[in-house]
């Protein structure tokens, strides 16, 4: 493509099997003042 | 949905719904709407073929993707923040917790921490959260110590995190280093920044008391850690205080607004522009000297799922905070206050009303948040924040939400790519 770079597929649809529960809840990084989910890990990957 | 932006000369657009990124041309980059491709009736050759090459990704569902309807994730207390001390060795001017006593005070006993731990321990998840907090978690180690040991006992995977001033941090350092999985170490940057706002008891500056003490800590230690800074409108040049801290050899950063009623630390509306700048500034040095900046840690590979980005931080439901007396808090910014008490180690959730509110609280209930294209990157932000700003833990705080969406946006430019 010469006008578009496609720089990432996203996988968020890719919901089957996942939603376990496991993972970190959010506030417990670095943050605790301020709620990042979107940079937690998923247990699984 | 779609977010298009500008930086360093570059176009950039997010499908929002499936998380897909890419680089566009300037006539592409101005065919995309938000919510739809424009014709590209009148205009040139350039924007008909760009025209064409958006049509086919959305063929492909690539863009303009639309939602995909799943319920939030089945909720289970898995996370614990224990106030181990409702004290501190410091007496920090933005404190969010009245200098570390909640207006409470009090010291938390094994007998209490135990109880909080068997109530966890029911989950029915493998892995449990354990936060050691405060006040100054590091005043009552023996009780932290005797809980890592009443743990090892209980046939779950425990991690454990420790959030310390670091005042006390010399004191069995190599057993700390060994237990924490994560330890975050409160200091704001440079010394007249930090020493402005994280005061001894005697109202000194801090800075020459906790720095060698952190320096000692991280130089061989390879599990996780952050040095965390507060700003206030006080320093809204802290991408000086990120820079400082990386000179003095610490790789893993965050930096976060204040948590504050003052109206002479609170982050104003007007202070926006130049906060976003250093969000800015910030990426270019996690660009240059690789530096892990908690709030451009985004991984669109490895992080979370879908189920979990629409439920929300978990406060409330997954995660509660303990204080000392043995009461039961939605999370730790809720402590101290007696309408957010949702229970007690002994009988657990004793406010189911209260504890609904926050197992609503999730993306789709947010006001605004469904139609904002930063969703799944905040998942609707902070219900105390909320709360505090707003009255209500469904009502994001707008200024909160900017900051959130520069920090989104330079976190996905830093993305490696190759």
């Amino acid at each position: 493509m010469k006008h578009v770079k496609i720089l990432k597929i996203g996988t968020l649809k890719d919901v089957k099997g996942r939603g376990c529960g496991e993972c970190q809840t959010s506030c417990q990084s670095a943050c605790k003042t301020s709620c990042t989910v979107g940079n937690q890990k998923c247990k699984r990957r | 949905m779609i977010h298009k932006f500008e930086k360093d000369g570059k176009f950039y657009v997010l499908d929002v719904e499936s998380l897909s990124f890419f680089e566009v041309d300037a006539p592409a980059y101005e065919l995309l709407e938000e919510d739809h491709l424009k014709e590209p009736k009148g205009l040139g050759d350039e924007y008909k073929q760009a025209h064409k090459e958006l049509k086919t990704l959305i063929d492909q569902g690539l863009l303009y993707t639309p939602a995909l309807e799943v319920p939030v994730r089945e909720r289970a207390l898995k996370a614990l923040c224990l106030h181990m001390a409702h004290d501190c060795n410091l007496s920090c001017r933005y404190c969010f917790a009245g200098q570390g006593t909640y207006g409470t005070g009090g010291i938390m006993d094994i007998e209490t921490a135990k109880k909080a731990i068997d109530l966890v321990s029911k989950t029915p998840r493998r892995s449990v959260e354990i936060d050691f907090f405060g006040g100054e978690p590091l005043l009552n180690l023996e009780a932290i110590k005797e809980v890592v040991a009443y743990c090892e006992g209980i046939d779950k995977d425990f991690h454990f995190t420790l959030t310390t001033n670091g005042v006390l941090l010399d004191k069995d350092a190599d057993w700390i280093d060994e237990t924490m999985d994560n330890v975050v170490l409160s200091v704001d940057g440079r010394r007249q920044v930090n020493d402005r706002m994280r005061k001894t008891k005697s109202g000194g500056g801090s800075y020459d008391v906790i720095m060698p003490k952190f320096k000692d800590f991280v130089k061989n230690r390879d599990k996780d850690y952050y040095v965390r800074a507060t700003f206030t409108r006080k320093n809204l040049d802290f991408s000086e205080d990120v820079k400082h801290l990386a000179g003095e050899g610490f790789r893993h950063l965050s930096c976060e607004p204040v948590v504050t009623q003052d109206p002479e630390l609170a982050i104003r509306e007007e202070d926006l522009d130049k906060i976003k700048d250093q969000y800015d500034e910030i990426a270019r040095l996690v660009e240059e000297d690789e530096l892990d900046f908690f709030h451009f840690n985004i991984d669109l590979d490895a992080g979370p799922c879908l189920q979990k980005l629409v439920s929300g931080c978990g406060a409330g439901v997954d995660y509660l905070a303990v204080a000392p007396d043995g009461k039961l808090y939605p999370c730790h910014q809720f402590v101290g206050e007696d309408e957010f008490v949702i229970g007690n180690v002994d009988e657990g959730i004793t406010n189911p009303a209260l504890q609904e509110l926050f197992y609503n609280a999730v993306l789709g209930n947010k006001e605004g948040c469904s139609e904002c294209w930063n969703k799944y990157f905040c998942s609707g932000g902070c219900h105390a924040a909320a709360y505090h700003k707003n009255g209500d833990v469904l009502k994001p705080d707008a200024l909160f939400c900017e900051m959130q969406k520069k920090r989104t946006e330079n976190a996905l430019t830093l993305l490696n790519f190759d």
